[in-house]
C-alpha cells in the first residue's frame, strides 16, 4: 500500500515537472514573438523606414520618440525574459555577458537619434534594476 | 557547441558586413585629370555656392585643382582653377572657380567630348556662360555643337549655366543631363559606365571675346578632364554621412535579425531536446 503511494507521489512529481518545462517553454516562444513584434516595430521606426509621424512635426514628433523608445525596451525587456527562460530550462544561469550584449544591440538601435538614444539608454538600464530587483523577489 | 557558436556569428557579422558593403558605390576622385563624380543633393545653378544649405559642401563633390594653359601641348603660363563635380542620378554639375582679374565678355565653358577622345573633331558638344556685363554679373547661358570645326548655337538648348564674380573670384557653375535624348546629333550623349572605356573628356577652357564670339578661336585657355559618370541605385540624394548611417543601421540590425534568427533555432534545437529526454 505504501509503495503503491510513493509511486503515485513520483508521477505527480515528474508530471508537474513536465508541467513546469513546457510551461516554461510556451513563455519562451510567447516572449520571443513578442520581441520579435517589436524588432519589427524597431526596424520601422528607428531606422526612418516610417517617418509619417516625424513629417507631421509638432507632438507626433515626440510620439515618434516614445514610439522608437518603447520599441526598443520592450524588445529587450521580452528578449530578456526569453533568453531567460530558455537558460532555465538548460540548467544554467542568465549570465552577465548575455544581459550586456543585448543591451548593447539593443542601445545600438537608437543611434539614428541622439534623443531616443539617451531615453533608451536610461530605459534599458532602468529595466535592468527592476528585472534585478524581481529576480531578488 | 560554444566553439560553433562563436564561428557562426562570426560568419554572421561577416555576412552582415559583406552584405552591406554591396550597397556602397565605387566613389573617390582619381588622378588630378580623371573624376568619378559622387552623389548628392543638386545643387542650385545660379553661381552662387549656398553655405547655408551646404550647397555642393554636403554633396560628395569632389574638389581638384586643375591647371589650364595657353597651349595643352605646352604646359606654360598655368591658371589654377578649382574643380568642383557631382551628380544626382540625372544630371552631371560642374563648378569652376579661380580668382583672376576678369576682362568684359569673359567665359568659361565646356568642351565635350562623344567619348575617351582628344580628337578635337570629338568635341562636339559645347556648354558656354558668357558675361555680358560683368560689372553687373549679367551673363548669358548658351548650347553649341561643333559644325565643320565651328561651334554653332543648338536648336534646342540643354543643359544650364551660370556665372558670377565677386571680387577677383569667380564661380561658374553647369548642369548637363545624363542619358538624356540619344538621337540628338547636336549634343553629347553622357552615359553611365564602369569600364575603363567609359567615360568623357571634358575640355575645360576659358577666354574672352568681343561681341559676337566665335568658338574655338576666342579659347585663351584650357585643359582635359576625363569625367566618368557611374551610375548609383541608391536614392539619388542620398549624402555621404547618410550613406555611412544607412550602412551602418543595415549592420546592426542585420547582425541582431540574424542573432534573432539564431536564437529561435536554438529554441526548436531545445524543444528537440527535451522531446528526445522525455522519451
Amino acid at each position: 500500500m505504501p509503495k503503491f503511494k510513493k509511486e503515485k507521489k513520483r508521477d505527480n512529481r515528474s508530471n508537474k515537472k513536465a508541467f513546469n518545462e513546457k510551461f516554461a517553454y510556451k513563455t519562451v516562444i510567447k516572449s520571443v514573438i513578442f520581441a520579435g513584434f517589436f524588432f519589427t516595430l524597431s526596424i520601422l521606426f528607428n531606422m526612418e523606414i516610417i517617418t509619417f509621424f516625424v513629417n507631421l512635426g509638432g507632438l507626433w514628433f515626440i510620439i515618434d520618440i516614445i514610439i522608437k523608445m518603447v520599441a526598443i525596451l520592450l524588445f529587450f525587456f521580452f528578449m530578456v525574459i526569453s533568453i531567460g527562460n530558455y537558460k532555465e530550462l538548460t540548467g544554467r544561469p542568465l549570465d552577465f555577458k548575455l544581459i550586456l550584449l543585448m543591451f548593447v544591440l539593443s542601445l545600438l538601435q537608437a543611434f539614428r537619434d541622439p534623443i531616443v538614444f539617451t531615453f533608451t539608454f536610461f530605459g534599458l538600464a532602468i529595466v535592468i534594476i527592476y528585472m534585478f530587483f524581481v529576480q531578488e523577489n | 557547441m560554444k566553439r560553433t557558436a562563436i564561428k557562426l556569428i562570426a560568419l554572421m557579422f561577416i555576412t552582415s558586413l559583406t552584405l552591406s558593403s554591396y550597397l556602397l558605390i565605387i566613389n573617390g576622385s582619381g588622378a588630378d585629370l580623371e573624376i568619378k563624380p559622387l552623389y548628392g543633393r543638386a545643387p542650385v545653378i545660379d553661381g552662387e555656392i549656398d553655405s547655408s544649405i551646404n550647397e555642393w559642401d554636403k554633396a560628395h563633390s569632389v574638389h581638384e585643382s586643375l591647371n589650364l594653359y595657353p597651349n595643352e601641348s605646352n604646359p606654360e603660363n598655368p591658371l589654377l582653377v578649382d574643380l568642383w563635380v557631382m551628380q544626382n542620378g540625372s544630371n552631371l554639375y560642374i563648378s569652376i572657380q579661380f580668382d583672376f582679374m576678369h576682362n568684359d565678355f569673359e567665359f568659361v565653358g565646356l568642351l565635350i567630348s562623344t567619348n575617351q577622345s582628344e580628337n578635337p573633331e570629338d568635341f562636339k558638344d559645347a556648354k558656354i556662360v558668357r558675361f555680358s556685363n560683368i560689372s553687373t554679373n549679367e551673363y548669358t547661358y548658351k548650347d553649341y555643337y561643333l559644325n565643320n570645326s565651328i561651334y554653332e548655337e543648338d536648336t534646342n538648348s540643354n543643359g544650364n549655366g551660370a556665372g558670377r564674380i565677386e571680387g577677383i573670384r569667380v564661380i561658374y557653375e553647369f548642369v548637363l543631363p545624363v542619358e538624356y535624348n540619344e538621337s540628338d546629333p547636336e549634343d553629347a550623349f553622357l552615359e553611365y559606365g564602369t569600364d575603363e572605356k567609359s567615360g568623357h573628356i571634358f575640355k575645360i577652357i576659358m577666354g574672352d571675346s568681343t561681341n559676337p564670339p566665335s568658338y574655338p578661336e576666342d579659347i585663351r585657355i584650357s585643359n582635359n578632364v576625363l569625367i566618368k559618370i557611374t551610375y548609383n541605385p541608391l536614392p539619388s540624394d542620398l549624402t555621404q554621412q547618410e550613406l555611412l548611417i544607412l550602412i551602418f543601421s543595415i549592420i546592426i540590425f542585420g547582425t541582431s535579425g540574424m542573432l534573432y534568427v539564431f536564437y529561435i533555432y536554438r529554441i526548436v534545437k531545445l524543444k528537440e531536446r527535451i522531446e528526445r529526454i522525455r522519451t
